[in-house]
């Protein structure tokens, strides 16, 4: 591992989502980040997270799913692994965010915000195993994001 | 997350503390429901210190102006951060509901 990159596993718990937070403030501490980015980061792991959790059906079982993340200047990349259920959040079906609330559904959020935060993601079955990548450009700057 | 509960004139106010996500928002959504269930139907949220919403978060507010929609009911927010108005944007929540800078312009407004 070296000191631009975090590696960590995370058991398929929702419990472990403060965990998470918790490393990826510190990752944004650690690379001077504006907060705005260590939000998003936080938010696309959670979907993420949580997507592997409740579609790979991993409740059962002592499951992890290990996450990667890496800085570089120009951009932050994501690999998300788990091996749950062959899921690809690229196909997931997506969201009508423009019907009227009558007809809006409450699924398929989380993997759209994903789709409209980053700039990049890819997906691959790999030995049995779900990999999602993700790249995040360093162009934008935010506020406070942190704190409890 | 903290709730701080207040009712000014017909106004049900709530200020939220910490972080809209899949650990906080069930009980979150289910204290938003109870209250409209027990006819509160102008209802205010102040998210100034809301610093994280995750998809479990919004999902509460679109349950709840649907149930909202039955009783010509009214939800508002108010002065959230860009970047958490920025994910209402991206949803496509903000265009359900009203969304204002203040508490002070949406009391003046609802």
């Amino acid at each position: 591992m070296s000191e631009n990159s975090v590696s960590f596993e995370v058991k398929a718990d929702l419990a472990e989502l403060e965990r998470l937070r918790e490393i990826i403030c510190s990752f944004g501490r650690d690379h001077d980040l504006p907060d705005k980015i260590v939000f998003v980061l936080n938010l696309v792991l959670d979907e993420l997270i949580t997507n592997s959790i409740k579609y790979g059906h991993l409740e059962a079982g002592n499951h992890l799913i290990s996450v990667r993340i890496a800085y570089a200047p120009e951009a932050v990349t994501i690999e998300v692994e788990d091996d749950g259920c062959p899921f690809n959040p690229l196909t997931a079906t997506k969201p009508d965010i423009h019907c009227p609330i009558e007809e809006r559904g409450i699924g398929g959020l989380g993997l759209h915000l994903v789709r409209s935060l980053m700039d990049e993601m890819d997906y691959e079955r790999f030995k049995d195993k779900n990999i999602v990548r993700i790249r995040k450009k360093l162009i934008e700057s935010g506020s406070a994001a942190c704190s409890r | 997350m903290e709730v701080l509960e207040r009712k000014e004139n017909d106004v049900m106010i709530l200020t939220l503390k910490g972080r809209l996500d899949s650990n906080t928002s069930d009980e979150f959504g289910e204290r938003l429901l109870n209250l409209i269930k027990n006819g509160e139907n102008r209802l205010v949220l102040d998210l100034g210190d809301v610093d994280y919403i995750s998809s479990a978060g919004l999902r509460v507010f679109i349950r709840c102006v649907k149930e909202l929609k039955q009783t010509q009911g009214q939800l508002c927010l108010c002065s959230m951060k860009d970047y958490i108005r920025e994910v209402f944007d991206l949803s496509g929540i903000a265009s359900l509901l009203v969304i204002q800078p203040s508490l002070d312009d949406t009391l003046r407004s609802i």
